[in-house]
């Protein structure tokens, strides 16, 4: 089940209303059901007994670690045997075709995708509990929270419904003390949730979906455009990617809240980021905090020498790019950030800053950052370099007014009077999402969009409530309806 | 009442507030819906839509159905039950392809399992593989769900029009011609008739790769009996859907079910101008003797019993005058096909 669904809007108020009543001792134990069923429901059923194994194998060493004097051997076995299985979903078709084959003839978990081409099917949230029962497994190793006892608890942390399919990946010091069947209504805590929840409908929905049709059409008729549409689409995609996945996040952090459990804020304005490294520091946070605890610093961070630690920013960036997917495109992706962050890192500090040159590091570390996501957006290396040696060709207004008009008819509506419409949609959405994280960013030390409208009088506040509202509901129909499961998140994908 | 349950109170008024827009808004859309979906209406605005005709046939499932285009949609029900002595359910709709006809048939047989006559269409234009809508399946769930036809962004469109202008199918396509429609735009004589001309011109890039959307209309029979434009046919059979043809009229034959394959009349200047410098009239052919050497029944209009009416019946290409020629031609597909 995804966020942007009305079975969702429907499947969430019965959920909580029944955490709420059942007795404290059954909560958990009603969380575990429900976050299963809702982990079910996105997909084959099966995904759930790789979720069960990995929340069986963490616990069952989690325990043996505190018990024995052997830690390193349990702790190393342990990861090996989930890294292999992470490994093996995410990277066997790529390393063994055949393997693909073998699961087609036993009928189990292959998929064809949309060109006919036979896969292993990936369990559905496998990166994110797997990441999260590692880092476990390491904080007990390295003391830093003792071992849970409960099996239920641990397997609530594995698979707490709002983060499971998606992320944040979640940490056993924030995320377990707060799993101690304590759920109960809090009204201020309800209004900001949902405040949070509105603001993530708007990015997912009203933003995300509707640049979609867009962005979708051009990249699978890539062909077809050039120069100006490629710059457009490339930058545009940085925001959809960004409103997607955040917007996501935002619903996975107010369905916590209105449990009463905290959710790692994943996103903090990153498009405003002025470096690289301040980009890092504001995308996908619960990812790159745990690559920094769990492989950066292990290897030894910054403390060895700038040869030494330039090394391991880079390794732990081309990680980063292998997590997201198997291919030489992830790859690329990653070891651009890593060669970013190398050359920033190598650049001297500049001792003054002003507006201009602020204006400038932003735009530029937003096309830097937009360019590498091309790689990522794209389906193979052809795409990516057509497209990124496209940007400087064939540059022509009457081209791009052209194709852009073209792939709105092709991809939401051929009426001109829908296209103009469409046009003027996305631009006053996205104009009102820069505005809040541009006011967050600058103004209200990212408190976020909750933060700065409570600071608003009533009748400002509620008018901002049912604009994003109307803007909600029309992009949801405008996207036909679309809410029946056939949309997706991006980063459900890995 | 304890504390809690006030706030819960206070915050649920507090969420229907929020969402009553979005109530109101749907109460404005069960009022000007225009294929009374809810049927809170005495009248139904529209009954030519495919969401109309399926719900309806979902609802009071008739044994007998018809299946197929707009050329199937636009026949009187009422007038066929008269003629046939049989009741009719009509599930055609304008701008059906051969996949969502053939949709149609397995949907209509599983609804109603004692459906025993099924007229269904077949022609050149339906069984084009350039011509693949897909759209059965969204019907259907737009059927069933009322959420789905709720939300979907065609139907809120249609809603929105019918409030500003009520959307109606009393309207019949009829007309007459003077003189004037023969003449091209130096004022010569055309060999036919130059609203069937612009229609040849108008399905053309559904058929053929060579732009005709400029050429006038002096030029134009000219251009489509080109030999070169044999060259430039993109039009294909779709197999796929042949092959489920046949595949019906065997499940007819096993079933009982009284299969009769219409395909409709057309006006002679999409056969001399279209389908035969294009070489579709072979292909169609082809396809008439394979359904011919099955045990359904085949009433060919469009090539082998042409259906020879006077020029000025015919509305477009495809098209009879509704007021003019729907009966005659009721009366003979039902009276001499019963």
């Amino acid at each position: 089940m995804l966020f942007n669904t009305i079975s969702y809007l429907i499947f969430l108020p019965i959920c909580i209303g029944i955490i709420f009543i059942v007795p404290k001792k059954l909560k958990n134990l009603l969380l575990l059901v429900i976050s299963y069923l809702f982990f079910i429901e996105f997909g084959n059923p099966l995904y759930v007994l790789f979720l069960i194994f990995g929340t069986i194998i963490t616990y069952v060493a989690a325990n043996l670690l505190v018990k024995t004097d052997r830690k390193k051997p349990i702790l190393v076995s342990t990861i090996s045997l989930q890294v292999f299985l992470l490994g093996f979903f995410k990277y066997g078709t790529y390393l063994l075709p055949d393997m693909a084959k073998f699961f087609k003839e036993i009928g189990f978990l292959y998929v064809n995708d949309h060109s006919g081409i036979l896969s292993i099917a990936v369990p559905v949230g496998i990166s994110y509990y797997t990441f999260a029962t590692i880092g476990y497994l390491v904080d007990v190793y390295r003391g830093k929270v003792t071992n849970e006892k409960n099996f239920i608890k641990l397997a609530v942390f594995v698979s707490f419904f709002p983060q499971v399919l998606s992320g944040p990946i979640p940490r056993a010091d924030k995320l377990l003390p707060q799993l101690d069947g304590n759920y109960t209504f809090n009204y201020a805590r309800s209004t900001d949730a949902l405040r949070i929840m509105l603001f993530g409908f708007f990015k997912k929905i009203a933003i995300a979906d509707m640049l979609a049709m867009y962005i979708n059409t051009v990249y699978a008729d890539y062909l077809s455009y050039t120069g100006l549409s490629f710059i457009f689409v490339v930058i545009l995609y940085s925001i959809w990617l960004y409103c997607d996945f955040s917007g996501y996040c935002d619903i996975a952090l107010a369905t916590g809240k209105l449990l009463g459990i905290d959710v790692i804020q994943n996103f903090r304005t990153p498009l405003f980021s002025s470096s690289i490294k301040e980009f890092w520091q504001r995308w996908h946070i619960s990812l790159s905090t745990w690559l920094k605890d769990y492989i950066y610093i292990p290897l030894g961070g910054s403390r060895n020498g700038k040869p030494r630690f330039l090394f391991n920013l880079g390794i732990t960036f081309v990680i980063s790019g292998v997590w997201h997917g198997a291919g030489l495109l992830f790859f690329i992706w990653g070891l651009l950030h890593a060669l970013y962050q190398i050359i920033e890192a190598l650049l001297p500090v500049p001792t003054k800053t002003s507006i201009p040159k602020t204006i400038f590091k932003t735009c530029t570390v937003y096309y830097l950052v937009s360019v590498a996501f091309l790689f990522f957006r794209s389906t193979s290396m052809d795409q990516a370099l057509h497209m990124l040696v496209g940007q400087f060709q064939n540059i022509s207004i009457t081209n791009f007014i052209s194709e852009t008009t073209a792939a709105i008819a092709q991809g939401f509506n051929a009426n001109h009077i829908f296209i103009l419409g469409y046009m003027l949609f996305c631009v006053l959405v996205v104009a009102i999402q820069t505005t809040f994280d541009a006011l967050s960013y600058y103004k209200f030390k990212d408190i976020g969009f909750a933060g700065i409208v409570v600071k608003l009088s009533t009748l400002p506040r509620h008018l901002i409530y049912y604009m994003l509202l109307a803007f909600i509901l029309a992009a949801f129909i405008m996207q036909n309806g679309n809410y029946v499961g056939n949309v997706s998140t991006a980063y459900a994908n890995f | 009442m304890n504390n809690t349950f006030k706030q819960v109170l206070k915050l649920c008024t507090k969420l229907f507030l929020f969402l009553l827009p979005v109530i109101l808004y749907f109460c404005v859309f069960i009022y000007f819906e225009p294929y009374n979906y809810f049927e809170l209406k005495q009248d139904v605005t529209d009954t030519n839509q495919p969401i109309y005709r399926v719900r309806n046939y979902i609802k009071n499932p008739e044994d007998a159905i018809l299946i197929g285009d707009s050329r199937m949609a636009h026949l009187d029900v009422e007038t066929i039950n008269n003629v046939s002595g049989k009741s009719f359910s009509n599930l055609a709709f304008g701008g059906a392809s051969q996949q969502e006809i053939n949709d149609l048939f397995y949907f209509a047989i599983e609804e109603n399992p004692s459906v025993d006559t099924v007229y269904l269409q077949v022609s050149f234009y339906t069984l084009n593989a350039q011509y693949d809508k897909d759209r059965i399946g969204d019907i259907k769930k737009t059927s069933e769900n009322a959420l789905s036809y709720m939300f979907n962004f065609n139907y809120n469109v249609e809603m929105l029009r019918n409030m500003v202008n009520p959307v109606t199918d009393k309207s019949k396509a009829t007309a007459t011609y003077d003189e004037s429609d023969y003449l091209d735009e130096n004022g010569n004589i055309l060999s036919y008739r130059s609203q069937l001309l612009s229609y040849c011109q108008a399905i053309y890039p559904n058929i053929s790769s060579y732009d005709v959307k400029d050429v006038p209309l002096s030029m134009l029979e000219e251009t489509f009996l080109d030999p070169a434009r044999l060259e430039d046919n993109i039009w294909a059979l779709n197999e796929t859907e042949f092959d489920r043809l046949l595949e019906i009229a065997e499940y007819c034959e096993q079933n009982d079910i009284e299969l009769t394959f219409v395909f409709p009349p057309m006006h002679e200047v999409l056969l001399e101008l279209c389908m035969k410098p294009l070489g579709i009239e072979v292909e169609m052919l082809k396809v008439i003797d394979a359904l011919n050497a099955t045990t359904a029944n085949v009433v060919d209009y469009e090539l082998t019993e042409r259906y020879d009416i006077d020029e000025a019946l015919f509305y477009d290409g495809f098209h009879m005058d509704e007021v003019l020629a729907m009966d005659g031609y009721i009366n003979k597909l039902f009276g001499e096909n019963p």
